[in-house]
């Protein structure tokens, strides 16, 4: 034990001498550990926050949820009315058919309001969808995020002004007009609105989210047989198949990744090891003389290692932090996920692969130092 | 075969070694007993390299190098507990004291740091390097580094001693400390080997093979030269 006490404590001032005379070989083994977990650490994070963003998109959207939307039937074209056909699942959740014009109103504010017409017979749903529009005073009214409810807003379409009451939408319209302000007017009122192109509508809110991909199946089967071949369907549930996929390209990317900053760690940290073992190697061999087995010499070579990539390890979790707002803002990700407070993706213990990936790289970056230390003692010292 | 050594041989049988396609010993066998067997040669002749062979930092291509009891042949226990060597260059470990660098050879050997203290202490008072023993290797002579490697060489009180060119650049009263000390200190069950041409060494010498006239060989009649 005191012999292994005083090797420890020579290949320690051994390693010290070392680290002050190529402080460079240090500083490099360093900055590229922290630059290539950092990598990996903001590419983890970034998934992370996409089925975050993801989640929260089916949660507002509820995943009992479908949406269909085509474009109406051109003139001189006879077509059954979206509205029409789907109208049996009535009976089974919240139908709402709507059109959404290809016109905008503009408010006074500035903003561009989407226009929706909608039919008497949809007004018990609408009623369910906004729940206070049975306070609302004129059949024609707004709905818009951030503006205050009740609040009274000036309106125009063309040329044609006049003011509509403010409703706050629930989150699946603002998913629906992707959170513009909608104006909603009765098809009885519309007028010559009827006249122009508008996006034939169906929102559709099961009472039974587990009968949800039986109707999506059955309404596409439905609008293909008749004639709708240009219609856009949308679910949650399809989301959820999207998630899915996600989470397995993250482990795809994750395991690529971190092959990758293994691969980088092993030929870098294996090198510069290799490199000081042939600076080292005739006082290696004397011990190796003194009758002293080569896993002990190796061992100084493998603390070499995992000292300096646990050192970057914990760095890179810290810098992590202080760039994760920064960068995740500027790529678009809504501000309410980047709180650390709530979510944070740099965890020591969220980060347990990273950390496995660094103990594996530094390993196999001390073999090349292993093979080279069975080198015969007496072909190395003279 | 193993058990038939005396305890005070080693023994080289048939060893087969050379470097590449540079053939060192072709069959080469020969009985080392104890006390000084001093080896001399020209350059390249192979000296060292016997050394190593007994020494177990190379291996024999072919034959076998047998050890006193309990050892055999050459081993890690071997080199920890009972040899000492004292090579041509480098000898100490440089970021240690003379001091430390005794205590990692004499604690490896399993001495006690009592023992080993008074040992280190003996061996500094009789190679003059007594107010040299916190110092490191780059901070002494060339004649300071070679005692001090023999002191290492010998603290552990060791069974088998080798010594490469333990003089070789060494002035006269270097070179008498050093051969005084072999003649006073060494014990008398040891095996030491020298292997030299400083023609000073003979004067101490049990034994002496010339590798510049032949080769000892102990074996077929047909395979000498």
């Amino acid at each position: 034990m005191r012999s292994l006490t005083l090797i420890f404590v020579y290949l320690s001032k051994d390693l010290f001498t070392r680290w002050l005379e190529t402080p460079g070989a240090v500083f490099a083994r360093v900055l590229i550990a922290i630059s290539l977990c950092l990598l990996f650490l903001f590419m983890s994070a970034g998934f992370s926050l996409t089925e975050q963003a993801m989640e929260k998109r089916i949660e507002s959207f509820g995943v009992n949820t479908m949406i269909v939307r085509s474009v109406s039937s051109p003139p001189g074209q006879s077509r059954a009315e979206m509205a029409g056909l789907l109208g049996p699942l009535a009976d089974q959740g919240l139908y709402f058919p709507f059109s959404m014009l290809y016109l905008n109103a503009s408010l006074g504010s500035g903003e561009k309001a989407r226009i929706v017409l909608y039919d008497d017979e949809s007004l018990p749903a609408l009623t369910t969808l906004l729940g206070s529009l049975s306070q609302i005073h004129e059949p024609v009214f707004l709905t818009a995020h951030g503006y205050p409810e009740a609040m009274i807003e000036r309106v125009g379409i063309r040329d044609y002004f006049f003011d509509a009451e403010v409703l706050t939408p629930p989150k699946v319209l603002r998913f629906v007009s992707l959170n513009a302000p909608v104006l909603f007017i009765p098809r009885s009122m519309g007028g010559t609105l009827s006249g122009y192109t508008s996006q034939e509508s169906v929102l559709f809110m099961a009472h039974e989210a587990g009968d949800l991909p039986g109707i999506i199946k059955a309404s596409e089967e439905l609008l293909e047989s008749e004639g709708f071949d240009r219609y856009e369907l949308n679910s949650p549930m399809q989301w959820i198949g999207e998630l899915d996929d996600l989470r397995s390209v993250r482990i795809k990317a994750q395991a690529l990744g971190g092959g990758f900053v293994a691969l980088l760690i092993v030929l870098i940290f294996g090198s510069i090891a290799v490199f000081e073992y042939r600076q080292n190697i005739f006082v290696t061999a004397l011990f190796k003389s003194f009758g002293l087995h080569s896993g002990h010499l190796a061992l100084r070579y493998l603390v070499d290692s995992l000292l300096w990539l646990l050192l970057a390890f914990y760095c890179a979790l810290e810098l992590a932090k202080i760039f994760h707002l920064s960068l995740f803002k500027a790529v678009g990700f809504d501000l309410a996920l980047l709180d650390l407070r709530a979510f944070d993706p740099y965890r020591f213990a969220g980060n347990q692969v990273l950390l496995f990936i660094l103990l594996i790289a530094a390993v196999v970056s001390v073999i090349p130092v292993c093979l080279a230390l069975r080198k015969p003692v007496g072909k190395v010292l003279g | 075969m193993s058990n038939a050594i005396e305890r005070e041989f080693i023994r080289c049988q048939d060893v087969f070694f050379g470097y590449g396609k540079e053939l060192v010993f072709d069959s080469f066998s020969h009985s080392f007993g104890q006390g000084i067997t001093l080896i001399k040669g020209y350059s390249g002749c192979g000296k060292s390299t016997l050394l190593k062979l007994i020494a177990g930092y190379l291996l024999p291509q072919n034959g076998e190098v047998l050890l006193p009891r309990p050892w055999l042949k050459p081993s890690k226990k071997f080199q920890r507990e009972a040899l000492g060597f004292v090579f041509q260059q480098l000898n100490l470990l440089p970021l240690a004291s003379l001091e430390s660098n005794l205590s990692i050879v004499s604690s490896l050997a399993g001495l006690s740091p009592r023992d080993a203290r008074e040992r280190t202490g003996d061996l500094f008072g009789r190679l003059g390097l007594t107010g040299f023993s916190k110092r490191k290797p780059p901070d002494l002579s060339g004649g300071q580094q070679q005692r001090a490697a023999v002191a290492r060489a010998l603290v552990k009180n060791p069974i088998v001693l080798l010594l490469d060119e333990p003089t070789s650049g060494l002035d006269d009263a270097n070179t008498t400390i050093i051969k005084d000390l072999l003649v006073s200190f060494l014990p008398r069950d040891c095996i030491c080997i020298v292997s030299s041409h400083d023609h000073r060494m003979e004067e101490i010498s049990d034994e002496i093979i010339d590798f510049n006239i032949r080769l000892p060989v102990e074996g077929p009649l047909h395979k000498m030269a």
